[in-house]
């Protein structure tokens, strides 16, 4: 049951003034961690030295539709008292707004075992004038023109699109097909 | 404090919460709604559903049935302004578990099995022991256990408030910036965005869709489930709408 001294955040604003253009930068996991959680039974991560040729880059592109650029992808078997539970492959998608550095985890048999964020860039802000209803809050505390930091990480109200990284996947997984098992 | 990310649901999943095991029970249950409300999955539960609901009665899954039988609420309750069936809602019958289609049409949840997924997951975290979490799919978030701290940005990425939000739910419909290839028709040609605060992301969800379309019901929906909204108009003003007085019961 709600009390009447419910909290309503969106009543309890601190509206925002000038504010110039940043780059939000989230870093979640390093590749180590992410890599513990994607195959957390594996031993050993040992690195998968590739340089796609270019027969490999062409078979990526058939099996997914997307172009492999990187030709030196960044691979490492997992391995677990020397037998391989899968690949770790760390990849990253560019796109309008944003730039995603992310690991997909794939089995030996061709599966997503799963996929983390390592860090997200997303470029916010622009000039906005002062709100009109800022009259009804002066003589009130007013939070000072605030910046999109590691303070305010959360963001509702822009469309976040993540086609690039479904698309990144599949590549991947395509990527993983061509690679020596 | 640990903040971690996976792409599910067309977005940007970000979980927060004590432990690594918490936030693997959270995505686990966002995967889980993932796999059955996803409508551009052909052998999701939905798109078997929407195959043969037209043609027979088909008996849902749990899950299945408390999205829809919301959506149903809302749609009723809006006048239609919210309608998973594109215009169709009254032709959709849910009794029980059990659906029926009365005319060709597909239901897509789209526009409210995100804030679902984002309930799901806070009950997995709480349910795997975390006492602060904050869930965020895309910008349909829920909060418990902290002041969570939240910018409310226009469709063009400028930020225009800070709130923070506890033990609550917030999601955004916005247009998109270029204001063209909307997914939001109904959208009242002054409004950039609407954002809803409420208890629950399934409501907050489908509510913001609503206030966006800007209807007649806006206030009715909203008194509905004690909900609060903020609008940002096409000149940068923002607007509180709901009273704030008829708090959830």
């Amino acid at each position: 049951m709600m009390g009447p001294t419910r909290h309503w955040a969106l009543l309890a604003l601190a509206p925002v003034a000038l504010v110039e253009t940043r780059v939000l930068a989230k870093d979640y996991l390093t590749v180590e961690a992410a890599q513990k959680l994607l195959f957390a039974g594996a031993d050993r991560f040992a690195a998968l030295p590739v340089k796609l040729d270019e027969a490999q880059i062409a078979r990526i592109k058939a099996l997914s539709g997307k172009v492999q650029r990187n030709r030196t992808p960044a691979i490492w078997r997992a391995q677990a008292g020397g037998k391989s539970l899968g690949l770790v492959i760390v990849d990253e998608v560019l796109g309008k707004h944003e730039n995603i550095t992310y690991a997909v985890g794939v089995s030996p048999d061709g599966k997503v075992v799963g996929v983390e964020i390592l860090s997200y860039r997303e470029a916010y802000g622009g000039e906005v004038r002062l709100p009109a209803w800022r009259a009804q809050f002066d003589g009130k505390t007013l939070a000072s023109p605030f910046k999109l930091d590691g303070d305010i990480a959360n963001i509702s109200g822009a469309t976040l699109s993540c086609r690039n990284l479904t698309d990144g996947v599949r590549r991947l997984l395509a990527l993983a097909s061509v690679v020596p098992a | 404090m640990i903040t971690r990310a996976q792409p599910w649901l067309g977005t940007l999943v970000e979980i927060s919460a004590d432990s690594d095991a918490a936030i693997d029970a959270g995505f686990a249950a966002i995967a889980r709604v993932h796999r059955a409300l996803n409508a551009h999955d052909p052998v999701s539960e939905l798109s078997c559903a929407n195959r043969n609901a037209p043609h027979h009665p088909v008996l849902l899954s749990r899950m299945a049935a408390t999205v829809i039988g919301r959506a149903q609420f809302w749609a009723a309750l809006s006048d239609g302004a919210f309608d998973a069936s594109a215009g169709h809602w009254r032709a959709v019958q849910l009794i029980g578990r059990t659906l029926r289609y009365e005319a060709p049409l597909a239901l897509d949840l789209s526009g409210i099995a995100k804030g679902f997924a984002v309930d799901r997951a806070v009950a997995a975290l709480r349910c795997a022991g975390a006492r602060r979490g904050l869930v965020n799919a895309g910008g349909d978030m829920r909060g418990f256990g902290a002041a969570w701290p939240v910018a409310l940005v226009r469709p063009d990425r400028a930020p225009v408030a800070q709130i923070a939000l506890r033990d609550a739910a917030l999601a955004t419909s916005a247009l998109r910036p270029d204001g063209s290839g909307n997914h939001l028709h109904g959208m009242a040609r002054k409004i950039v965005s609407a954002s809803v605060e409420c208890r629950r992301t399934i409501d907050a969800d489908a509510l913001a869709k609503i206030v966006a379309g800007g209807g007649p019901r806006v206030a009715a929906c909203l008194d509905a489930v004690g909900a609060v909204a903020l609008v940002i108009g096409a000149g940068g003003d923002l607007t509180p709408v709901g009273n704030p007085a008829k708090l959830a019961a």
